[in-house]
């Protein structure tokens, strides 16, 4: 009954630059109720969720450091 | 009896606003004693893409609107009708306090980015008596570990401002650096500027917080439900 997402599975959806999808990936396939037949998201799949935005929320943050100069 | 895709346990019918399902499938409502499941007739789960996701989150997102009390069931979960009805039967104490938490509530997620060895972000060692036995050692020894991996020490400056705010918490820690945790807060509706507004008062250290949300309360759900 439960469905397993292949790590291409899982690369290929994770490949975001959007860290709102992410979030939604988080709580879509890690979080809430388990009902039955829900999709198995095997560990190097959450792994990958975390890295990811891991990545962009940093990147968010060196573009706000590098931006315009504070003014004065 | 037919299959159903279950999208969410609710508090109480929602009104015609909540619209359709992921598939455009007419949204009703199935009853197990006092408990109430949104679903939508599909015979089997659909495949996992971004179209998917959000199809799904945008129902979620609808009917968290219009209810009080959702429980979000986590994507794909298709199933009988009747065996519906045998797992919500089972698990009726739990999930009636589980809706009685989130009622009139909503949640906001924290991520905390910073260097995973930074002094603040090491737990201090268990306090295991120098006299226990390797047994009561070794439980301890657990015990700690299972409270240092729901807790999020990084957040101490932040707890004057958000302790009015916050009805309940849950914390993953994670290995990918800078990311060291999610944190999930519970609060009240309408509550969310001014619980962004107390976030952005986080002073500079070498730790970062970045708030997302309102979201529907997911990581209040119970856990396990198979």
């Amino acid at each position: 009954m439960k469905q397993r997402l292949t790590r291409n599975d899982a690369r290929a959806i994770f490949a975001t630059s959007d860290a709102s999808l992410l979030d939604v990936i988080d709580n879509l396939l890690t979080k809430g109720v388990v009902v039955s037949g829900d999709v198995v998201l095997g560990l190097a799949g959450v792994d990958l969720v975390y890295a990811r935005l891991s990545l962009l929320l940093c990147a968010a943050d060196r573009l706000q450091d590098t931006g315009e100069p504070r003014g004065e | 009896m037919s299959d159903v895709y279950v999208y969410a346990l609710i508090g109480d019918a929602p009104g015609p606003d909540a619209g359709a399902g992921l598939r455009e499938e007419p949204l009703r409502v199935v009853r197990v004693g006092d408990l109430l499941a949104a679903v939508g007739d599909m015979a089997e789960s659909p495949a996992v893409s971004e179209a998917t996701l959000r199809a799904h989150d945008a129902v979620i997102r609808r009917l968290a609107d219009a209810v009080d009390a959702i429980l979000p069931v986590r994507f794909g979960s298709v199933l009988p009708e009747s065996g519906l009805d045998d797992v919500l039967r089972a698990r009726a104490r739990e999930l009636r306090e589980a809706l009685a938490l989130v009622a009139g509530r909503q949640q906001m997620t924290l991520r905390v980015l910073g260097d995973a060895s930074a002094p603040a972000n090491v737990a201090p060692a268990a306090e295991i008596p120098g006299d226990a036995g390797p047994g009561a050692r070794y439980l301890a020894a657990r015990r700690a570990e299972w409270r240092r991996a729901r807790e999020a020490p990084e957040l101490a400056p932040l707890r004057p401002g958000l302790e009015r705010l916050v009805r309940a918490e849950r914390v993953t820690r994670h290995d990918t650096p800078p990311l060291l945790a999610s944190v999930y807060h519970l609060i009240d509706r309408g509550a969310a500027a001014e619980y962004r507004a107390a976030v952005e008062r986080w002073p500079s250290t070498d730790v970062r917080v970045v708030a997302t949300g309102p979201w529907p309360p997911y990581a209040f759900a119970p856990e396990a439900l198979a």
